[in-house]
């Protein structure tokens, strides 16, 4: 039931107006299930702003600019070559170390920048916030949305990386898109639960840093998912980036097994995670202005 | 004729002071958990105050409107609820048109950013669209004289032209209802001659300091 709504037809006609005048009728906050997402479509050109304006402003000020996004994944996937392969010698699936790490890491990093930028994005708005009105669910979605231009450059790299390497993508690569759209379901599910919960409690920020490090190391980034005992699979295949990483790495490479029951495991997650945290962050966002 | 543009019936908002709202941190809501947990539920009656209530009002359409109290009757609460910033606790209130709120100038504005993109910025956050924007670009430069500066960062701007580009952008948006809450003190005496009056709204509630 919507508890705020604007609604031209809910007008009783007037003489004057030549046009639907929109009214705005404004109530005090009840329902759970009014998940609002017209009211973001209706503003999804501040989303759109929103995105703009995080991709400008995040290479401002440094000496080589846009080359970090290039670098921060090339340099990531060095120190995992180093030590969890040439010094860890842990298993690759046949394929050459920087190839393995540097197809698990470009979605990865893509990930826990959105997730951690999705969960400060609200406190970090908390000025706006309390001063206009607009879709608050627009800033876990800008927050989201805007690591992807990152990713795209990533992954240009990474495509030119595996062409150096002689792997040649089959037609699994097709379902890329399909992973990574998980991904991005994934940082948006958890993150409006994040957001929410940090706007009330700054604990969260704290604790992110613990979380995704545990996440990385709880997801295929660093080693095969092979290695993972049988029997904890189906614990392992809970994690929505198990399947993700995985899945990744296959359709680029065409090794390692094409994710199966995982990858359903992992989408049903991801919708449990996405639909409880859309209800989770429009409950909050009632009190969020009085309380960010 | 005129038509009523905002209507309120007993609005009425009510805060919590004290433990829940001075401390955000889960450590403390814990602990009142553990010594009250009833009042986790329930907010204390005493610790919670009612910044306002049953406030009705009608606006006809074409009216201004001033609100004029002490520090703290609630002035900028009710802006907030008839802007939707905030919830109402109890009451309701409608409104008819497209409403533009200024409750501070220069909202969403980016220092590293120029004045050309923060114009972009600050105008969608204000409710504008990308075209309308860029129809009333150079009307909003000019206005805020800063034709040669548009595009260097904000960051750099002197606090005048800081918010002489901040109102410049809100003084274009052209809502229906436009809600003002103490900004129009702007910039210095001759460019607060030039924007003294509140661009053509039907309705507009204009806060005034006591």
């Amino acid at each position: 039931m919507a508890s705020l709504t604007s609604n031209p037809s809910a007008v009783t006609p007037l003489p004057q107006p030549p046009l639907a005048i929109p009214v705005t009728r404004i109530e005090p906050p009840r329902g759970w299930f009014d998940l609002r997402l017209k009211e973001l479509w209706d503003y999804r050109e501040l989303l759109y702003f929103f995105v703009w304006r995080d991709v400008k402003i995040r290479y401002k000020q440094t000496a080589i600019g846009v080359l970090w996004v290039v670098l921060q994944p090339l340099l990531t996937m060095l120190v995992f070559t180093l030590f969890f392969g040439k010094l860890a010698k842990l298993p690759s699936q046949g394929l050459p170390y920087p190839v393995f790490y540097f197809a698990a890491v470009v979605p990865w990093m893509y990930f826990s920048t959105a997730l951690i930028t999705a969960t400060n994005v609200v406190v970090e708005h908390q000025r706006v916030i309390t001063k206009v009105f607009f879709p608050r669910l627009i800033l876990p979605f800008s927050a989201v949305l805007s690591g992807l231009v990152d990713f795209a450059i990533g992954f240009i790299v990474l495509l030119l990386f595996t062409f150096f390497y002689g792997i040649r993508p089959g037609p699994a690569a097709l379902l890329l898109p399909l992973f990574l759209l998980l991904a991005v379901l994934t940082a948006l599910g958890v993150g409006l639960w994040l957001s929410a919960l940090n706007a009330l409690y700054r604990d969260v920020r704290y604790l992110m840093t613990f979380l995704v490090q545990f996440w990385m190391l709880a997801s295929p980034v660093a080693y095969p998912s092979s290695m993972v005992p049988p029997k904890y699979r189906w614990l392992y295949g809970l994690n929505p980036m198990a399947g993700v990483i995985d899945g990744f790495r296959w359709a680029l490479t065409g090794r390692g097994q094409p994710p199966g029951a995982v990858l359903i495991a992992s989408s049903v997650m991801v919708c449990l995670a996405l639909f409880g945290g859309l209800l989770f962050f429009n409950r909050m966002e009632v009190s969020i202005a009085d309380r960010v | 004729m005129s038509t009523t543009v905002i209507t309120a019936e007993n609005l009425s908002k009510r805060y919590q002071r004290g433990m829940l709202a001075t401390s955000g941190l889960l450590r403390d809501t814990l602990a009142l958990a553990f010594r009250a947990p009833h009042r986790l539920l329930r907010p204390d009656r005493k610790e919670s105050f009612w910044a306002l209530k049953d406030i009705s009002l009608e606006v006809p359409q074409g009216e201004v409107l001033g609100l004029i109290g002490r520090n703290g009757s609630g002035k900028t609460t009710l802006l907030k609820i008839l802007s939707r910033i905030t919830r109402p606790t109890a009451g309701w209130a409608e409104i008819r048109g497209r409403v533009g709120s200024l409750l501070e100038v220069g909202t969403g504005f980016h220092p590293e950013l120029t004045g050309r993109e923060n114009t972009y910025l600050s105008g969608a956050i204000l409710g504008m669209g990308k075209r309308e924007i860029s129809r009333k670009f150079d009307e909003i430069v000019a206005f805020a004289e800063l034709e040669q500066f548009i595009d260097t960062a904000v960051k750099h701007y002197s606090s005048g032209m800081y918010v002489r580009l901040a109102f410049a952008v809100a003084a274009h948006l052209e809502p229906e209802i436009l809600l003002v809450d103490e900004v129009l003190a702007v910039g210095d005496i001759r460019f607060q001659k030039k924007s003294s009056l509140p661009p053509s709204p039907c309705a507009a509630i204009n806060l005034q300091p006591p």
